[in-house]
């Protein structure tokens, strides 16, 4: 098996699943190719077309491809839709229902029509064993052969996975440990056990994680199987597998541990991002705190952040309602993409979303049927889309339909024509992603004002200087493979592995015998999973928290483990994270242990080709509110209460005459000054009135808004 | 006066929620009680200069009705920007003493007041940040501030006037060492304050900077356009209910002094697009702790008001515009002081809730489940050594819907708050748990079945003192258009049964045995669709025989 660190002049493809595209970056001696083709029902066929389009179009066989990896959809598919395997459950006698109580709570508080989602496994599934594990260990030692018994029963309900989950695993997993091996023997199906998928406390959270992990195991073996298949049949390697914790593994691991796989997509895009801000020599990371991702797509958008050049993580994960406690990136995700559906509501005001016109009919826009104006009709009577554009690939663009149904909807909400209803949806749209980057930052303890935006997805970079202007951010990098950044994120992520435990001990002040033992074997643990032990680092931490308290914080760990040091890094990040620290006894509840073998990312130099002034069109540029009065006839910079003068340069909305630009024409150090259009195969970037920028080494954008208010000349200034 | 573009008003609006929301994070992130950070006991809020409600970060249905009466008792005592007041007492602004809240006024400046370039007028109050927690102990008899056999409130632990602990931008330390000196684990409660404190100046500035965007002309106008559209769709929701006076009762069991049921009675009143209710015929206060301030039963109207129009109106002063509430004083739900109150938030607040879901079901029999289980189950084990206290609430049956079968073992009513792991508590106490599942043909029976109640039993492994206060043992959940009733809840302490409200001493080994009552059924049982009576007796949850005598 090769190992995941791969020499500068391999040859990598990365093919990222979407629900309507199979996005393919491919990189070769510097340069970077992309693709897209129409995701298939079995996603492993369009994986291969994707594949070969973009080989073709590189001009290598892919015979020649050195390194193949991959982000699925399968598993979250599965999940999302309730199509998973059928999963029995064999848990502690007492308590076969945890899985379906949960924590008790309900899902809305006013909604009185609100459903549960539904448990993985239902309760006919839901068997026990009579056995008793307790944070003292062992109390009731199981009997072998009263689960070979039990496996007939299971065996009779015909399940085509199984999870054991017993209370205290994670402490003292002797009891399930016998469950689950005199399973294994007994039955013909996959067993999962709950510590070895998750060694953590709190049983929920654990056995649904671990019922994740057996109700998508068939599915992806099946898939990854076939994937292997296709991929030898065409000369290419055995794909690397990505995983939501940000990393890639290889395909046998996935295998046996699926549940790493889930949202996987998503973690691509953001290890794009972080490798495209990092991967300029014109990078200016040091003026940030760090980077906020925000990517753009049909029906949502998701952001995330990025700090140290990491990916942030989370262990706190839910997905439609199902707790996922494996180490993930940290995205969330917000109602508004480019087909998000825009309506008047009972009260008489214009929003944006949650429903999308999706890919079929999709906006109007796409002439396809779709009557219901969406944020990407907007951006057409915007001037942002031009009318030779092309959509989401093949499609031409209808512009005469879009100004109808945005027509339609200014007479409903009382606006003046389809630019007034076109504005109001882009600034509609603005301010709700406006909230959510604000809500993930503040909620992680940071100040967005610090930060810059990366823009991706097909209509990110339409919205992302607008949107950071909105947050009083002042940098925006678009990276170059702009609508395909997931597939591109693949080339360059780490392959990645976790281990944890829960101890919960109270950290004293020097060497701990005990911990030490732990870490051992965590260690052990993540890299028996990497394809190269000897080429792995592994970095220790631990989840801190003080005495009584519920929540918990990681910290680095020092190898050999040192209490003091800890303690000290767990009270720096308490200062830092909540903006004080205590005294009190401090305890490490689970510790952690990351292997880790590091990729750099693919050396890209951008190389520009063609013309790069493709057009001139009138385009418009709204304001940060809606156009109408206060209803009292005058306008804000003749309010009299506001002596502040600063209203005088609030910017309405400015419509100019706008130069189109082909993106890929745009030689690297090429400045620009706003307003411009950036078009290139599956994105467009959009650089309004007083925002200029510069193309990086990297073919990525670096857009930076001027200071406002200055006199001509002496502001901004740069060549135009 | 609030002609504000369409645009324009969904823009603001969300500013205006992400100034609450803002707030709630930076409370939920500094704050160093689990209870607050965990379990979000704790809201926050942004009020006008007059007092309105503009827009509200909720995480708890309580704290709904009880935030507009702290401004209202601040803005009586001259605040000027740069005060911060604070305030528990449940006769002026609060609810029960462990809910702590702290008002701001504000400027347009921010909090502080000073620096004002231009001097005069934009030093006036613009609007008010509040922001309440539920502090895990302030004082009394015992720790948790919730004793089960007060009498009176001066044994449930420290009560604050609405002061001022920052006066003209300077924290008062004196009022603050007062507090603290009042209170058990003072380092945590410090902590906990200086959360609020930090919450309510993260309003000031993110006014500060909103008004500075866009000019307090617009900003003042978009306070006015965001009451009236919240007003404008509750008040549309209300006027489709058919116009009519609207009565019900029901009893809470015992006071925890006797075992007599207490009356509550409630009439909603629905004229066009206004609802008042009147809760006239309301037993008289009691000697025990279940007596509820007036903001409480606000809260439970508003409540419900929200859970039967659409949940996503932005809740603020709108919603509750055109809801009247009257209640008689010296009653249950409006006690004169000295009346001890701690447990009228946690058993008062479900049954206010589900008289006023019954009158209503007579208005609109489709928006209204059966009832649910209408108790949250207090369950709290100390350690008779006192070194431990345990302190759990048990979810249970949500009544069957006119469109679907009630939620099995959920939080009902004004709570919705976590359970604590099996494996946490175990860890913590020493106390084991032997069962923890949904309770088997607990749910009411009907063409839509009640959710499921819950058991847990836990046996305790030292001598300990258990307190249960419970609702829901005598009387049933009741069912809707032809469904039965859920079963009532049973406490049982080694076997023997034991009433709804009881405090005992155990040995080590004794059993407590909770098990909550199910949700009531909707509709005729023989309507109910055959496959959904075959997946319930396969999953074992009901098997829906009709001699049932049990």
């Amino acid at each position: 098996m090769t190992t995941a660190s791969s020499p500068d002049d391999a040859v990598r493809i990365g093919v990222d699943v979407g629900g309507t595209f199979t996005d393919v970056a491919l990189a070769v001696e510097g340069r970077l190719v992309t693709a897209k083709v129409p995701t298939t029902d079995d996603q492993s066929e369009g994986v291969l077309d994707g594949i070969r389009k973009a080989c073709r179009r590189a001009d290598v066989e892919p015979g020649a491809v050195d390194e193949f990896a991959h982000a699925t959809t399968v598993s979250v598919n599965a999940l999302l839709e309730r199509d998973g395997a059928r999963t029995a459950l064999v848990t502690t006698a007492g308590f076969r229902d945890v899985l379906e109580i949960g924590r008790q709570d309900r899902p809305a508080l006013y909604d009185l029509g609100a459903e549960k989602p539904a448990p993985l496994v239902p309760r006919r599934r839901r068997f026990e064993v009579d056995e008793r594990t307790t944070p003292d260990g062992v109390q009731r030692a199981v009997d072998p052969d009263a689960v070979r018994e039990l496996a007939g029963e299971i065996r009779a309900t015909e399940p085509e996975s199984v999870v054991v989950s017993l209370l205290h695993a994670y402490a003292e997993p002797e009891n399930e440990r016998i469950v689950a091996g005199t399973l294994r023997e007994s039955l013909d199906v996959p067993v999962s056990a709950s510590h070895e998928v998750l060694a953590e406390f709190r049983e929920y959270e654990r056995t649904a994680t671990a019922a994740v992990d057996a109700y998508v195991r068939p599915v992806i073996d099946r898939y990854v199987g076939r994937l292997i298949d296709r991929a030898a049949d065409a000369g290419l390697p055995s794909p690397w597998i990505m995983q939501a914790n940000g990393g890639i593994a290889d395909a046998e691991t996935v295998r046996t541990r699926p549940v790493t796989t889930v949202l996987s997509g998503p973690a691509a895009g953001v290890v794009g991002a972080g490798a495209t801000a990092a991967g300029s020599t014109a990078a200016p990371e040091a003026r940030f705190e760090g980077l906020v991702t925000f990517d753009m797509g049909g029906t949502s958008s998701d952001v995330s952040l990025v700090r140290e050049g990491r990916a942030e993580r989370t262990t706190e994960s839910e997905i439609d309602g199902v707790p996922v406690r494996t180490p993930m990136v940290d995205v969330t995700t917000v109602g508004a993409g480019g087909g998000s559906i825009a309506w008047v509501d009972a009260g008489g005001a214009l929003r944006v979303g949650p429903r999308s016109a999706g890919a079929d009919p999709g906006p109007a826009c796409y002439g396809a049927g779709g009557t219901d104006a969406t944020v990407t009709d907007a951006n057409v009577a915007l001037g942002y889309i031009g009318p030779e554009a092309a959509l989401g690939g093949e499609l031409e663009v209808d512009v005469a339909a879009a100004r109808e149904a945005l027509g339609e909807l200014a007479a409903e909400a009382g606006l003046e024509g389809a630019d007034a209803a076109a504005r109001g949806i882009y600034r509609v749209a603005n301010a709700t992603m406006a909230r959510a980057i604000r809500s993930v930052t503040v909620e992680r303890g940071h100040d967005p004002r610090r930060f810059a935006l990366v823009a991706f997805g097909g209509a990110g970079p339409m919205h992302a200087a607008a949107l950071a202007a909105s947050m009083d951010v002042d940098r925006v990098i678009v990276p170059r493979p702009a609508g395909v950044l997931s597939a591109f994120g693949l080339l360059a992520a780490d392959e990645t592995h976790d281990a944890a435990r829960t101890v919960r001990a109270r950290l004293g002040a020097g060497a701990e015998p005990g911990l030490e033992e732990t870490y051992a074997g965590l260690e052990e643990r993540a890299l028996a999973s990497a394809s190269d032990p000897d080429a792995a680092t592994v970095r220790r931490a631990a989840d801190c928290r003080y005495d009584g308290q519920s929540f918990e914080l990681s910290v680095p760990v020092p190898e050999p483990f040192d209490g003091g040091t800890v303690r000290d890094r767990f009270r720096e990040a308490h200062e830092s994270a909540y903006g004080y620290a205590m005294d009190e006894p401090v305890e490490a509840v689970t510790l952690r242990a990351t292997a880790t073998i590091e990729r750099t990312p693919p050396p890209i130099r951008h190389a520009a080709a063609g013309d790069a002034l493709l057009d001139r069109r009138t385009v418009q540029f709204p304001g940060p509110i809606g156009d109408g009065d206060r209803g009292d006839g005058r306008s804000v910079a003749d309010d009299p209460d506001d002596g502040d003068g600063d209203s005088e340069g609030e910017p309405g909305t400015v419509s100019r005459e706008t130069p189109v630009f082909a993106r890929d024409a745009l030689p690297v150090g090429r400045r620009l000054e706003g307003p411009a259009v950036l078009e290139q195969a599956e994105s467009t970037a959009v650089v309004p009135p007083g925002w200029g920028g510069v193309v990086r080494d990297d073919g990525s954008l670096l857009l930076e808004r001027r200071p406002a208010g200055g006199d001509s000349g002496a502001a901004g200034g740069g060549s135009r | 006066m609030s002609e504000i573009d369409p645009v324009t008003l969904e823009i603001l609006r969300n500013q205006l929620e992400s100034v609450a929301e803002e707030m709630g994070q930076t409370l939920i992130r500094s704050a160093y009680s689990p209870n607050i950070k965990e379990r979000r006991d704790c809201s926050t809020a942004l009020f006008d200069a007059d007092g309105r409600m503009i827009a509200q970060a909720e995480h708890i249905p309580v704290h709904l009705g009880a935030m507009p009466e702290a401004v209202e008792v601040v803005r009586e005592r001259d605040p000027a920007p740069g005060d911060v007041f604070v305030l528990n007492d449940p006769f002026a602004g609060g609810t029960h003493l462990p809910d702590v809240t702290m008002v701001s006024p504000l400027s347009r400046n921010g909090g502080s007041g000073e620096s004002d370039p231009e001097g005069g007028e934009s030093g006036a109050i613009v609007g008010y940040a509040v922001s309440r927690a539920h502090h895990a102990d302030v004082g009394g008899t015992t720790p948790g501030s919730m004793p089960a056999g007060a009498r009176e409130i001066y044994q449930e632990g420290l009560r604050i006037p609405p002061i001022r602990l920052v006066d003209g931008g300077r924290l008062r330390e004196d009022v603050l060492e007062l507090v603290l000196a009042n209170v058990r684990n003072p380092d945590e409660r410090r902590a906990d304050l200086r959360a609020q404190l930090a919450a309510n100046e993260r309003a000031g500035e993110r006014l500060s900077a909103l008004f500075a965007e866009h000019g307090s002309g617009r900003v003042l106008s978009a306070f006015d356009a965001v009451v009236d559209y919240s007003r404008k769709r509750v008040e549309r929701e209300i006027a489709e209910l058919p116009d009519g006076t609207y009565e019900a009762t029901d009893v809470l069991e015992g006071d925890g002094v006797t075992d007599e049921d207490v009356e509550i009675a409630a009439a909603v009143t629905v004229d066009g697009p206004s609802l008042s209710v009147d809760f006239a015929g309301t037993a008289p206060q009691v000697p025990g702790n279940l007596n509820a301030p007036r903001s409480v039963a606000k809260s439970a109207v508003y409540f419900v008001v929200r859970c039967v129009t659409d949940p996503e109106i932005p809740p603020n002063h709108g919603c509750y515009e055109p809801v009247s509430i009257r209640v008689p004083e010296g009653t249950l739900l409006n006690p004169r002081q000295p009346a001890a109150v701690v447990g009228g938030n946690v058993e008062t607040s479900q049954r206010v809730t589900d008289v006023v879901f019954a009158a209503l079901s007579r208005a609109a029999p489709d928006r209204v489940p059966a009832q649910s289980q209408g108790t949250m189950n207090n369950l709290i084990v100390g350690g008779r050594d006192g070194s431990f206290t345990y302190y759990e609430t048990i979810g249970g049956g949500f009544g069957a819907r006119a469109d679907g079968d009630g939620m099995d073992g959920v939080q009902v009513g004004m709570t919705n708050t976590l359970n604590t792991p099996v494996e946490a508590l175990e860890a913590a106490y020493p106390i084991r748990v032997d069962r923890y599942a949904l309770r088997e043909n607990s749910g009411g029976m009907g063409r839509h079945r009640g959710g499921l109640g819950l058991e847990r039993a836990i046996t305790v492994a030292t001598d300990a003192t258990v307190s249960l206060l419970t609702e829901r043992r005598r009387h049933a959940p009741r069912g809707v258009e032809g469904g039965s009733p859920g079963s009532t809840g049973r406490n049982v302490i080694d076997g023997e049964e034991v009433p709804s409200k009881v405090t005992r001493d155990v040995p080590a080994g004794t059993t407590i045995t909770v098990s909550t009552p199910g949700g009531g059924g909707h509709g005729d049982p023989e309507r109910r669709d055959t496959d959904a009576v075959a997946a319930d007796r396969l999953d074992g949850k009901h098997d829906w025989k009709t001699d049932r005598d049990d």
